[in-house]
């Protein structure tokens, strides 16, 4: 297992320095990012069961949904004002949208590399959680 | 305090509380679930998994090469 990880974590790493040194628009980027999404189309058709089943209440006392309350309301508020930026009249420097600012976070090798890296986690995650073995897990009651 | 300056603020709050939560989460996990928890919350939806799959895809799309 550690060996796995390990291995993931390098591999990880290596993919995303040199996804980072690309420029989006080029065939280069297009490949490499391409890649990374053909791959986890690949897994997920492979791993995740065909029907899922509804993940139960972890206990009879708790609600269902209320430990995802909060983030239900941040991703409402996070589309809010992304959309709001999008739409409002005026500049893009003084109306910046979640893409204006990753544009900028783009502009430094290190930080591309670190947002690639967390997105190829993100992926990993989303997979592993979406697996059959995820699933399990996740609808155990606790 | 310039427009630019306030919806940089914003976005910095809007970063911050995820960060709050994902913190509450190891915290008081009733108060507010995992983030991977969420993940399996909306994959074993069936209609919701495939959109926050390909969203997600498009994410790293339009970052890093569109």
């Amino acid at each position: 297992m550690r060996t796995r990880s390990a291995v993931l974590l390098v591999g990880g790493v290596g993919y995303s320095l040199v996804a980072a040194s690309t420029t989006p628009f080029t065939l280069p980027a297009d490949v490499l990012t391409g890649s990374a999404i053909v791959a986890m189309a690949v897994l997920v058709c492979v791993r995740w069961p065909l029907r899922p089943r509804r993940a139960r209440p972890p206990s009879a006392q708790r609600p269902l949904g209320h430990p995802y309350l909060p983030w239900v309301a941040l991703a409402v508020v996070f589309v809010a004002w992304e959309l709001f930026n999008y739409l409002v009249h005026g500049s893009r420097a003084n109306h910046p949208t979640f893409s204006s600012i990753t544009d900028a976070i783009d502009r430094f090798y290190l930080l591309k590399a670190l947002l690639f890296l967390g997105w190829l986690a993100a992926a990993l995650v989303i997979v592993g959680r979406g697996s059959r073995a995820g699933l399990r897990s996740h609808s155990r009651p606790g | 305090m310039s427009v630019s300056t306030i919806s940089y603020v914003v976005w910095a709050a809007l970063g911050v509380a995820a960060l709050g939560l994902w913190w509450l989460s190891y915290l008081r996990p009733a108060a507010a679930a995992h983030p991977a928890d969420v993940v399996g919350k909306l994959a074993s939806m069936p209609v919701v998994r495939v959109l926050f799959v390909l969203g997600f895809m498009w994410l790293g799309w339009h970052l890093f090469a569109r």
